[in-house]
C-alpha cells in the first residue's frame, strides 16, 4: 500500500499545480473568438510581449529604444498598449518555458532580443508576428536565405556592427597598418560570424586580421595580452556578449603593449579607445518600434525585409591618442564627422 | 491548455536528465558535473547529425552513445587515475565545450528547416487529423500536433524509465546499485567496482545527452551553451521527486525523478504566467524548491500532532 501511496501523493501533486496553472490561464479559453470579437471595436489596444535572454546593457538599451518610439507615436502604456517583459536571464530550459507561455496568449505582436530567443519563438509561436531586435546575423540564425527571402512570421533589425567603416577609420588614422587584432568568443555564433565579416572588411582594405579565441573573462586576458606580441598594429575589438563585458582587460593589455585600441561599443570611448564605430542599441529598439508599429497596422512580417541598425556612432578619444601617440587627421574628423 | 501541454512536454524532456542525474548522483553517490558537458554535446551530435542529412532517431542515437562515451572518460578518470569525482567531472565537461564547438563546426545551429523527430509527429498529426487540426479540451482550444508531441514524449519517457528500472534489478544492475551503497562489501563479492562506476556512469551520461538532443529538437536549435545550468534543474527536479514520494524503493525513486522534473517545469511556468518581474525569476524558483524540500517533513509533524 505504501508504494500507491507514494505515487499517488506524487500525482496529485501534479494535478494540483496544474489545475493552478490551467486557472491562471482561463483567460486564453476559447480566445479565438474572443479575439474576434476584438477586433470589432472601434479603438485599438495593442498587446506586445517583450523577451529578452539575458540581462546585457544592449538588450535594457534596445528596450528603451522601443518604449520610445511608442511614446513618440504617443502611444501611452496601459492605454494603448501593454508590453510584457520576459527575461531568460540565460538559461535555455527557462527561456522554453518562457516560449510556452508566450506561445499559449494571444499577442498583437511578440518581439524579442538576442538570437536564441528569437530562434525558440520563431519555432513555437505561430499565431503572432515577430519582431527581431538586437541579432547579429539573421541568416546565420536560420530566419531566412537573404535579408528579402526570409520565414514568413518574422522581421526584424540586425544589429551587425559596422565593420568597413572602423577599417577605414583605422586605414586613415594609420595609412601603412598591415595587421589588427581582436580576441573573439568561438561559444558565441554572433561572435565568429563578426571575426569573419572583419576579416573580410579588413583584407579588402588591405589589412590581416588575427584572431585570438577566449572562453572564458581569464582567457580573455591571456588573449589580449599575447595579441600584442603577435606584431599587430592595431586592436580591433569585436563586439560579443564575453569581450564586451570585459572590455577593460583588453585595453588594459593595449596600454601596456602602447598599441591602439579601436572598437565597436560607445562605452569603450570612455574607457580609452582612440575612436568607435557603435551601432546605437537605442536607435535599434527604435527601429524595431518602427517595424512593430508596421506589423501591427496590419503588414505582414514575411513582405518586410530585414533592416541594419539605421545609426552608427562614430566618436574619438585625444586623450587616448596623445597617450597612444596617435594623430588624428583631420580629413578623417571631417569625414565623419567629428568634433576633437 | 496549450501552456499546460507546452510545459509538461518540455519537464518529460527534461526528465530525462532527471533520471540521468539520479542515477549519478543517487544511485552511486557520484557527484557528476560532466552533466552540463554531455547535455550539451547531446544536442550538438543530435543537430550535427541531422544537419548532415542523418535520419533523426540515428542521430538521436548517436547522442546517446556519444554521452555515454563521455561519461565513461569521467568515469575512467575517476577509477584509473584516482580524481576526486568532482574534478574528473569538471576537467570532461570542460573539455567538451571544445569538442562540441567542433562538433557543430559553430556556436549555434538552427534546426528550422530541417526534419527532426517532431517534425515527423507534426507530419503524423497532420495525416491523421488534417493539418491545422485543433482537439477541444474542457474548452481549451489545442492544436493536435501539441498532443502528439506530448504523447510522444511520454511514451519515451515511460519506455526509458521502464528500462532503467529493469536494468537496475538484473545481476549487473543489482551490482551496480550495490557498488554505490557499499564499494568495500561487494568488492568482497568479487564485483569489480571500477567497471560498475564507469559503466553507470556512461549510462547517466548517455541520458543526459538523449535530453539534450531533443530539446535541440524541439526548440530548433543547439548552443554551444545550452548546458549552462541544468545540473542545477536535474538535480532540484530528483530533490523535488524524493521529498514528494518519500520512499526508497527504486520504481518510486524514478517515478519520483520524472513527476520532479514536470513538476519543477509546471511550477516555473506558473510563475511566468502571473506575470512576475522577470528579475525575480530565479528567487521565485528558488523558493520553489525550498517549498517542495521542506512541505514533506511539515506534512507528517502536522499529523503526528493530531494523533
Amino acid at each position: 500500500m505504501k508504494v500507491f501511496s507514494g505515487i499517488a501523493k506524487a500525482f496529485l501533486a501534479l494535478v494540483m499545480v496544474s489545475a493552478i496553472l490551467l486557472v491562471s490561464d482561463l483567460n486564453n479559453r476559447n480566445s479565438a473568438r474572443e479575439r474576434s470579437d476584438d477586433e470589432k471595436g472601434e479603438t485599438r489596444f495593442y498587446k506586445i510581449c517583450l523577451v529578452h535572454y539575458v540581462d546585457s546593457p544592449n538588450s535594457e538599451e534596445c528596450e528603451e529604444g522601443v518604449r520610445a518610439f511608442f511614446e513618440d507615436q504617443g502611444w501611452e502604456e496601459d492605454t494603448d498598449f501593454s508590453l510584457q517583459v520576459y527575461n531568460s536571464q540565460g538559461d535555455m530550459s527557462t527561456l522554453n518555458s518562457i516560449a510556452g507561455t508566450v506561445s499559449s496568449q494571444r499577442w498583437d505582436l511578440v518581439m524579442a532580443s538576442s538570437t536564441p530567443t528569437n530562434q525558440v519563438l520563431v519555432k513555437k509561436v505561430t499565431e503572432s508576428p515577430i519582431v527581431f531586435i538586437n541579432v547579429g546575423d539573421p541568416i546565420i540564425a536560420g530566419f531566412g536565405d537573404s535579408f528579402e527571402q526570409h520565414l514568413p512570421n518574422i522581421t526584424g533589425i540586425s544589429t551587425m556592427s559596422d565593420f568597413a567603416g572602423l577599417v577605414d577609420m583605422i586605414t586613415i588614422i594609420h595609412p601603412n597598418i598591415k595587421r589588427i587584432g581582436t580576441v573573439f568568443t568561438p561559444a558565441e555564433i554572433n561572435s565568429v560570424a563578426y571575426k569573419e565579416r572583419l576579416e573580410e572588411a579588413a583584407s579588402d582594405a588591405g589589412i590581416e586580421l588575427i584572431s585570438i579565441p577566449a572562453a572564458s573573462v581569464t582567457e580573455v586576458a591571456d588573449a589580449a595580452i599575447s595579441l600584442s606580441s603577435r606584431k599587430i598594429g592595431a586592436y580591433c575589438q569585436i563586439s560579443d556578449n564575453l569581450t564586451a563585458s570585459c572590455s577593460a582587460t583588453i585595453i588594459k593589455a593595449s596600454r601596456d603593449a602602447r598599441i591602439p585600441y579601436y572598437g565597436f561599443i560607445t562605452k569603450q570611448i570612455d574607457q580609452g579607445a582612440v575612436a568607435v564605430a557603435a551601432r546605437d542599441y537605442h536607435q535599434a529598439g527604435y527601429d524595431a518600434g518602427r517595424m512593430a508599429k508596421d506589423v501591427l497596422e496590419g503588414k505582414s512580417p514575411g513582405t518586410i525585409p530585414f533592416e541594419y541598425v539605421t545609426k552608427t556612432i562614430y566618436r574619438v578619444n585625444n586623450t587616448a591618442a596623445t597617450f597612444y601617440k596617435v594623430e588624428l587627421p583631420k580629413k578623417l574628423l571631417s569625414k565623419y564627422n567629428l568634433t576633437k | 491548455m496549450t501552456l499546460l501541454i507546452g510545459s509538461v512536454t518540455i519537464g518529460l524532456i527534461l526528465a530525462m536528465l532527471a533520471l540521468g542525474i539520479f542515477i549519478s548522483f543517487r544511485i552511486f553517490d557520484f557527484p557528476d558535473i560532466t552533466a552540463e558537458g554531455s547535455f550539451t554535446f547531446g544536442a550538438a551530435i543530435a543537430a550535427a547529425g541531422i544537419i548532415a542529412g542523418l535520419n533523426p532517431l540515428l542521430a538521436t542515437l548517436l547522442a546517446f552513445i556519444g554521452g555515454s562515451l563521455a561519461g565513461m572518460i569521467t568515469g575512467f578518470l575517476h577509477t584509473r587515475f584516482k580524481i576526486n569525482p568532482l574534478l574528473a567531472g569538471i576537467l570532461v565537461m570542460t573539455a567538451l565545450y571544445s569538442v562540441n564547438l567542433h562538433v557543430m563546426g559553430r556556436s549555434n545551429l538552427p534546426l528550422l528547416s530541417e526534419t527532426t523527430l517532431f517534425t515527423w509527429f507534426d507530419q503524423l498529426s497532420m495525416s491523421i487529423s488534417g493539418e491545422d487540426a485543433t482537439s477541444m479540451i474542457l474548452g481549451w482550444e489545442v492544436p493536435s500536433k501539441n498532443l502528439w508531441t506530448l504523447l510522444f514524449c511520454f511514451l519515451m519517457i515511460s519506455v526509458i524509465s521502464t528500462v532503467t528500472w529493469w536494468f537496475f534489478r538484473t545481476r549487473l544492475g543489482t551490482a551496480m546499485r550495490a557498488t554505490g551503497d557499499n564499494q568495500q562489501m561487494i568488492r568482497a563479492l568479487g564485483v569489480n567496482t571500477k567497471l560498475m562506476i564507469i559503466a553507470g556512469i556512461a549510462l547517466s551520461n548517455g541520458l543526459i545527452a538523449l535530453s539534450g538532443a531533443l530539446l535541440a529538437q524541439f526548440q530548433g536549435f543547439a548552443d554551444v551553451q545550452m548546458g549552462i545550468g541544468m545540473l542545477v534543474w536535474g538535480l532540484a527536479s530528483v530533490i523535488i521527486g524524493e521529498a514528494l514520494i518519500a520512499e526508497k524503493s527504486l520504481a518510486l525513486l524514478i517515478t519520483g525523478a520524472v513527476v520532479g522534473s514536470v513538476l519543477f517545469r509546471l511550477l516555473v511556468a506558473i510563475a511566468l504566467r502571473w506575470g512576475m518581474n522577470p528579475n525575480d525569476l530565479k528567487l521565485i524558483t528558488a523558493a520553489f524548491v525550498f517549498l517542495a524540500l521542506i512541505l514533506p517533513g511539515f506534512m507528517k509533524r502536522i499529523k503526528k500532532v493530531k494523533i
